[in-house]
């Protein structure tokens, strides 16, 4: 069901008029909510693009891409392990306007493609979570908008031996483009 | 035979001469009864043919040749073989060769084969001396030896009790001949003793008298006849055991010169009307009491008549001692056994061997083995063969009260199984240990070697004791068991080496003392969970430490087994400096067994420490 909403809201989104759309990149700083996540991995930048899709008033369709590889050491033996995420999220987001400032908060879901490689083998996984977000944009020049946001991501996923969480608390920002 | 037993000894060695007697039935029906070849000793050169040296005399006869005897002892040589012809074998040293050439009845003296013509045709003795010199010098007799062969099944069981003698029947077969008896021997004979005999020590002059036994028909068929070739390989063979005798004389310090005679099968003496083969060997007086009243000594058994016939042998002959070898013939298409599985076997200090020109899957290129074997026992030498189930010796213990000499090569399981001494009555191999030698008289000093092995190994030879001619040089090994190390010998010599060669000069006692090696100190197992962010794998987690009892000793590594079911697996091997071994992705649930073992530079592993990790 998750997959069939997500689906829909990014081919509505490519439907709508492109005057009112926006494009973005943003860095944000995951903080795992899963204590085995920061033990082992840390927290760690997450880098993606964000498209937006006015569809009528305060609200906008959104789909964004991150990226996010963090490295890390095995609990006993201490040797590398690499995790790889990459979430692909597509929601809505309200946004009002003050003048140069921009407040906005939205919400969506994320497909995340997972892989963790290290001695003890590889291990893929992909999985639906959501994410939820808060965030101000202020207008730097015409067209223009410094981004700033906070959000919050959950997915559970089971991809070897543990059911985990793979999201977590995001701080971050970006430049973003209307055209 | 008679018996008066007036008095306590003359019952005494009736008893005794009962005793003997019985054993010596039984074993008659018990030797060989499906003996199996046992496999074949390591080939070597004979080594007496080294220096084999033939000796013609200007003549022959008894005399000339005693005389041609006497003179090359006295230059530093040895007769071996002899006969009445004027053909000598044996050893002379080159460099004494020159002055025996002047004023001895010496003609010639060679080192190399010579040319059969320089005896008379007709000398069928003469003949015999010369090809069987000429083989040894051209190495054939070395190459027989050195070529792969079966060896037969062991002798166990043919050294039957000394056989008893009627004084009077002797007596009686003496006097027509003016043989006088030999007065020692007829005293003792005359009160129920049967010592000294004919055959008391293998040293000195010794007459040896083959009879080739030939049936002629008068009672049984004659199946099998003698041929010229045959009794020739025969006699070549108990050439060579007698000259392997004479060399293992000199190896003692002692010298032994045998008077070889024969009679052949086709003189009238050796007809008879019994195939031997046919019958079983305990019915031999058939056919030797037979040959006997030909030789004219008709009166008693077959031990009294060979008793007088060595008598008028060695008298006739000069000579110290004698005996009489019996043989048998049985070509390829007869049995190599008599009908009771016996083939060979002699009577303890006399008076005759019996043996086949066949014997039971002895080659007959190795008839030498089983002859000198059996002259082994004809002066008193024990057997050292021992096959479970039919016999041999049973212990250390001497075999026989006349020269009670321990037996300590004996291969029965209570004596020494294992480590034996080459020896000519163990294996018919071609050595004499020193047991044997001391049986047969030869009077060596010997010295005790007390051996002893501490805990965590054995010795070679077996702990035990031994004896050994002044002066032996002996070597001794010590094996550790598993897990333990040699650390060195104590006692009243000291040394670290392994094997240990020194010279027995006197009683010793000696101590192979073993070190074990101790396992890992602290030896600890755990199981630890190793995780990335969604996979884990479980390790077993092994430390150890360096065990300071192993001080010392160089340790290069450890070795980690996994135990399951009892089989012990090597799971890895260390180096010496690491103490711990994680075993990775192993089962959470699961119960593992370890051992963990030191190993020494010289690859020997040490005792294991062992830990469960569930």
């Amino acid at each position: 069901m998750k997959h069939r909403i997500l689906i829909a809201l990014m081919i509505g989104s490519l439907a709508l008029p492109a005057a009112a759309a926006s494009f973005g990149v943003k860095a944000v700083y995951l903080m795992p909510s899963e204590q085995t996540f920061k033990d082992i991995y840390g927290s760690g930048l997450m880098y993606g693009a964000e498209l937006g899709f006015r569809v009528g008033g305060p609200v906008k369709l959104w789909i964004d891409g991150m990226y996010y590889q963090g490295k890390g050491k095995l609990t006993y033996t201490q040797e590398d392990t690499t995790l790889t995420l990459m979430p692909i999220g597509a929601g809505v987001r309200v946004e009002l306007p003050q003048g140069a400032l921009v407040p906005y908060a939205g919400a969506g879901l994320r497909y995340y493609i997972y892989k963790e490689e290290n001695v003890i083998g590889t291990a893929k996984k992909n999985g639906l979570g959501f994410v939820g977000f808060a965030g101000l944009n202020l207008r730097l020049a015409k067209g223009f908008l410094l981004d700033l946001r906070a959000a919050y991501s959950s997915c559970k996923l089971t991809p070897a031996d543990f059911t985990i969480n793979v999201g977590g608390f995001e701080l971050g920002g970006g430049l973003v483009f209307e055209f | 035979m008679r018996f008066h037993l007036r008095h306590r000894p003359l019952r005494t060695a009736a008893l005794l001469v009962l005793v003997i007697g019985l054993s010596a039935f039984v074993l008659l029906a018990t030797q060989s009864r499906a003996l199996q070849p046992r496999p074949a000793a390591a080939q070597q050169p004979l080594g007496w043919t080294q220096g084999y040296t033939l000796v013609i005399l200007e003549e022959g006869g008894v005399h000339a040749v005693n005389a041609a005897v006497r003179e090359i002892r006295s230059a530093g040589g040895t007769v071996a073989v002899c006969g009445a012809s004027n053909v000598l074998l044996g050893w002379i040293p080159p460099d004494r060769a020159g002055a025996l050439l002047v004023d001895h009845g010496i003609a010639s003296i060679h080192y190399a084969p010579v040319d059969p013509g320089l005896v008379p045709a007709g000398d069928d003795e003469a003949g015999l001396f010369v090809r069987f010199f000429n083989s040894v010098v051209g190495g054939e007799a070395d190459r027989a030896a050195m070529s792969p062969r079966t060896e037969g099944p062991p002798l166990v069981n043919d050294a039957l009790g000394h056989g008893f003698v009627d004084p009077a029947a002797v007596t009686k077969n003496l006097e027509p001949l003016h043989i006088p008896w030999d007065a020692e021997a007829r005293r003792t004979a005359d009160n129920g003793g049967i010592f000294p005999g004919y055959s008391d020590t293998l040293e000195g002059s010794i007459a040896l008298c083959l009879l080739f036994i030939e049936s002629n028909g008068t009672i049984d068929a004659n199946t099998y006849t003698w041929t010229t070739e045959d009794r020739d390989q025969v006699i070549n063979q108990v050439m060579t055991g007698t000259s392997w005798w004479s060399n293992m004389a000199q190896t003692y310090g002692k010298t032994a010169t045998f008077s070889v005679y024969y009679y052949s099968p086709t003189q009238a003496q050796m007809q008879q009307g019994y195939e031997p083969i046919n019958w079983p060997s305990s019915s031999d007086g058939l056919w030797i009491n037979a040959v006997m009243a030909n030789l004219g000594f008709s009166s008693g058994d077959k031990f009294s008549r060979v008793t007088a016939f060595n008598a008028w042998l060695k008298s006739s002959r000069g000579t110290q001692w004698a005996y009489t070898a019996v043989i048998c013939y049985n070509p390829g298409a007869a049995p190599s056994r008599f009908s009771n599985n016996y083939f060979a076997y002699a009577y303890l200090g006399g008076p005759y061997l019996q043996m086949l020109y066949r014997n039971n899957g002895w080659s007959v290129s190795d008839t030498w083995r089983v002859f000198a074997h059996e002259t082994g026992h004809i002066f008193w030498g024990c057997d050292e063969y021992y096959q479970e189930g039919y016999g041999g010796c049973t212990s250390c213990n001497p075999c026989n009260s006349f020269r009670p000499k321990p037996n300590n090569n004996c291969e029965h399981p209570s004596c020494n199984p294992i480590n034996a001494v080459p020896c000519m009555m163990r294996g018919n191999s071609n050595a004499l240990c020193p047991y044997s030698a001391a049986q047969i008289g030869w009077d060596v000093v010997n010295q005790t070697l007390i051996l002893q092995a501490g805990t965590g190994g054995t010795t070679a030879p077996v702990p035990g004791t031994y004896l050994y001619q002044t002066g032996t040089s002996v070597t001794v090994t010590a094996s550790p068991l598993a897990t333990y190390l040699f650390n060195n010998w104590t006692g009243t010599l000291t040394s670290p080496s392994n094997p240990f060669t020194f010279n027995i000069t006197r009683d010793m006692t000696l101590l192979a003392n073993f070190r074990l090696i101790e396992p890992p100190a602290n030896l600890a197992g755990t199981k630890v969970l190793n995780r990335s962010l969604s996979q884990a794998e479980y390790i077993n987690v092994l430390t150890w430490e360096s065990n300071p009892n192993n001080a010392g000793l160089n340790v290069v590594g450890y070795r980690v087994y996994l135990v399951s079911n009892g089989t012990r697996t090597l799971v890895t091997e260390l180096s010496g400096d690491t103490f711990t071994y994680q075993h990775r992705g192993v089962d959470r649930t699961a119960s593992y067994d370890y051992e963990v073992a030191a190993v020494l530079d010289n690859l020997k592993e040490g005792r294991a420490a062992t830990v469960t990790i569930n």
